[in-house]
């Protein structure tokens, strides 16, 4: 059956080329669009692991001649008077690494006896509270902290997970800028972009004099009315003496960056959503055409005794058997990607996305064929072959 | 002749309606989707105004210190000889960067260092990514404000609507004076005649409105702000701190096109002429001026060298535009193929009648062509909408997709492109018809 439907294939190899053609270039460009679409679906699920409802971003400009003193008193004075609104729950000073700002600090080192490379988070004692972070074990840090013998340092589960599975982590040194100790293990902390994967991250306890501490993160009781920025805005310039700041809310910074990911993504699935349409249109136009043609064929099998169905699955397999052809073809240029590393992306995406191309444009291929195949079963064989 | 082919092409097109459908389905969503992009590429890349002369601007965003040390690397090499083991060791002093650090260039740098430049015709120093609120009857205004010189005006050709640019001398007297988006004259001052004149609260001055330009439809950092304001007027720190870095950028208009390579090294030379300050903590310092293309494919991807950072993404997205567009076209080679076929009794009579393989060729191209064109009309009117639609839900808040000229011609070369690539193959084929054969397989 195999063989036969073969030789039938290579009998119209002018004409199946084509066909071979585009299922190729269709396979190719479905197998580029699922796979971002997988590989940014999939970083999409893991959570952010703090929160961003009800939370405002400000990032001030200091005048650089200011010293450690001046920073200081001007820092606790913003804290009070921040502190002193009663729609705020809680605020904490970071630096210009801030979420979905696009800024980013890396260290890396082999002082541990491998190499290992972490981000860095600097912030305050209260940014457990005003960003909402769960931790796996251990605790936030504290104020006593800030004079402790090995300065503490706040890991994510990412980075235990890299360098030290199955170890405890709890209260060990960790050499990262001289010798720094473990206190605590946050689940999740995904702050540069919801479609980025997480990477190794590390919290640094900042004392409040330090120079690049410009940005405050403050969260707010739900429901905060929007003229609360207006008396914020009076607050901070009145206390640093100048107006260049802005204030803007962490769920708008949220979606504005998670945009940059979705319309590409959306885009490029209505674009695949477009071509299959045109494909299925396309073959089932050339199918009804050439199967019509074949009648006199068909009508001589039906006379010699060929049931519908095997008429019908001939047909089909027929076309089947070009574009599985041509999707072989496809998937052998495409699992290279995966083999040869050409793109940083983990080869499981690319796998599901060869399966998920292959089932859709069978499943395309299979409803193009079966309806002009079925009628060229119901031909009658008398009056094909009196055409003839 | 023409119109008769026209006729009959129109008769084709009748002849079975299903089939015509989704060839014109499948013609008109590709042209669609071609135009769309057209249009993205023509706000991005084309020459509208205010970067009318893009074409001939180096831009300077970057600059880079660095501190570098030599470096050794030993490579030793062993045989084995008679039995023993020798070595024989080279080495070659190489350099390594040890760290370095990227930013704006300062004001002050660009000020001492990068003026008088031979070969450029004009040229302009401007800070642009000032963010500022502005709060208004509990409404909050986010505006982008760039500070810039007075020749800014005269390299980037704004369309003023109302009033002038600023000048030298209220750059030079630090005059508050500012020209905004009529964007935001609308949003602030609620109504763009009555803006001229009136004042606005930026940071802690006051600026009066001088002149409204049109908003530019475009996301580059360069143009793109809803306020403009003398360069005098910015903060202290901005203008006379004494480091490099700061929040500078630089354009220069070259007098023609091949003066642009000879500009960028005279560049490159002066800046690495600049003695280090303190050369323990950077010792060497360079900038990588760029052109347009090159400038927007370094804010595109990361890559060292802009150059090659273009190329990459040309071939990227080459390669996409290739893909999308031969798929539809296989699609259509494969109906029309079909389709043609219903027409060999036809061919076979003209043949019969004394016409040429060429004469049918040209007919079956052309008849290909007009109903590519009546896809593209189609294609057009949807283009059309959906910008229309991307405009106006705001998804890419910066840019404002237009159709104009430019993109007309551009669609129309595109149709006329598509239908000759999908009409020739099937063309060629049924003008090669032997009569005989087909005159004796058809009813006539």
């Amino acid at each position: 059956m195999i063989k036969h439907i073969l030789t039938l294939v290579w009998n119209k190899k002018r004409n199946n080329v084509l066909m071979l053609l585009e299922i190729f270039v269709a396979f190719l460009i479905l197998f580029a669009v699922f796979t971002f679409t997988i590989y940014y679906l999939r970083i999409y699920q893991t959570p952010l692991g703090f929160e961003t409802k009800d939370t405002l971003l400000v990032n001030l400009q200091m005048d650089q001649e200011m010293d450690s003193l001046a920073l200081l008193e001007m820092r606790q004075q913003l804290r009070r008077e921040i502190e002193s609104y009663p729609e705020v729950e809680s605020m904490s000073f970071l630096s210009g690494i801030t979420p979905f700002s696009g800024s980013m600090w890396s260290w890396g080192n082999d002082d541990n006896g491998f190499f290992m490379q972490t981000a860095i988070y600097p912030t305050d004692e209260y940014y457990q509270q005003t960003a909402g972070i769960e931790l796996v074990e251990g605790r936030w840090f504290e104020e006593q902290d800030y004079s402790a013998t090995y300065p503490p340092i706040i890991i994510n589960q990412k980075l235990k997970d890299t360098y030290y599975p199955d170890k405890p982590v709890l209260d060990s040194l960790f050499n990262l800028n001289g010798e720094n100790k473990i206190v605590g293990v946050v689940k999740h902390f995904k702050y540069q972009d919801e479609f980025v994967e997480e990477i190794p991250l590390t919290f640094l306890l900042r004392p409040i004099h330090e120079e690049d501490l410009n940005s405050i993160q403050i969260k707010l009781l739900p429901n905060t009315p929007a003229e609360f920025e207006a008396k914020l805005n009076e607050g901070l310039a009145r206390i640093t003496k100048r107006r260049d700041f802005v204030i803007l809310s962490l769920d708008a910074r949220r979606e504005r960056t998670s945009r940059l990911t979705w319309i590409p993504l959306i885009a490029g699935l209505s674009i695949c959503g477009f071509l299959i349409l045109n494909i299925a249109l396309g073959l089932f136009g050339v199918l009804y055409y050439s199967i019509n043609k074949r009648r006199a064929e068909i009508g001589l099998r039906r006379a010699l005794g060929a049931t519908k169905a095997e008429i019908t699955s001939q047909f089909t397999l027929e076309v089947f058997t070009v574009a599985f052809a041509g999707m072989l073809l496809a998937a052998i240029l495409a699992v290279q990607f995966p083999l040869l590393n050409i793109v940083e992306i983990p080869p499981n995406n690319f796998y599901w996305s060869i399966l998920l191309t292959m089932l859709l444009i069978s499943l395309v291929v299979l409803a193009c064929a079966i309806t002009p195949s079925r009628q060229a079963a119901g031909i009658h064989p008398a009056q094909a072959l009196h055409e003839e | 002749m023409l119109r008769n082919y026209f006729k009959l092409a129109l008769k084709v097109l009748g002849r079975n309606k299903f089939f015509t459908g989704i060839s014109l389905f499948g013609i008109s969503f590709t042209l669609l989707i071609l135009m769309v992009i057209t249009a993205f590429y023509d706000a991005e890349f084309g020459k509208n105004p205010p970067l009318s002369e893009k074409g001939k601007m180096v831009i300077i965003n970057r600059l880079q210190k660095e501190l570098v040390r030599p470096d050794t690397t030993w490579t030793i090499d062993s045989t084995l000889m008679d039995g023993l083991m020798a070595y024989d060791s080279t080495y070659e002093i190489g350099e390594a960067v040890n760290s370095t650090s990227v930013s704006n260039p300062s004001f002050k740098f660009l000020d001492d260092h990068l003026r008088g430049l031979d070969g450029v015709s004009k040229y302009t120093f401007f800070s642009p990514g000032h963010d500022f609120n502005v709060f208004l009857e509990n409404r909050k205004l986010s505006v982008a404000a760039i500070y810039t010189d007075a020749p800014y005006w005269e390299v980037f050709d704004f369309n003023f609507t109302a009033g002038a640019p600023f000048g030298a001398t209220h750059v030079r007297d630090a005059s508050q004076v500012a020209v905004m988006t009529s964007k935001l004259a609308r949003e602030y001052f609620g109504d763009e005649e009555k803006a001229i004149n009136q004042e606005i609260e930026i940071g802690n001055r006051s600026y009066r409105v001088i002149g409204l330009v049109d908003k530019a439809h475009t996301a580059s950092p360069m143009v793109a702000a809803d306020i403009f304001l003398p360069m005098s007027t910015m903060d202290d720190q901005g203008l006379e701190g004494q480091g490099f870095m700061g929040n500078c950028n630089a354009v220069y208009l070259a007098e023609n096109t091949r003066q642009m390579p000879l500009i960028k090294s005279e560049l490159i030379s002066r800046v690495t002429a600049v003695a280090m300050p303190n050369p323990e903590e950077y010792n060497r310092m360079k900038i990588i001026p760029v052109n347009f293309g090159e400038w927007y494919a370094s804010e595109l991807i990361n890559q060292d060298d802009p150059a090659k950072g273009l190329q990459q993404i040309r071939l990227v997205f080459g390669l996409l535009l290739l893909f999308f567009i031969l798929l539809p076209t296989l699609n259509l080679i494969n109906m029309n193929l079909s389709r043609i076929m219903e027409r060999e009794a036809e061919i076979g009579v003209r043949k019969a009648f004394g016409a040429y393989s060429g004469t049918i060729l040209y007919q079956f191209v052309f008849e290909n062509i007009i109903i590519t064109f009546i896809g593209g009309i189609i294609g057009m009117v949807l283009a059309l909408l959906v910008l229309y639609i991307i405009n106006d839900s705001q998804v890419l808040p910066e840019i404002v997709l237009d159709f104009n000229l430019r993109v007309f011609v551009y669609s129309i070369l595109l149709c006329l492109g598509f239908g000759i690539l999908s009409g020739l193959l099937p063309a060629w084929k049924v003008s090669r018809l032997q009569i005989a054969d087909v005159l004796k397989s058809n009813q006539l």
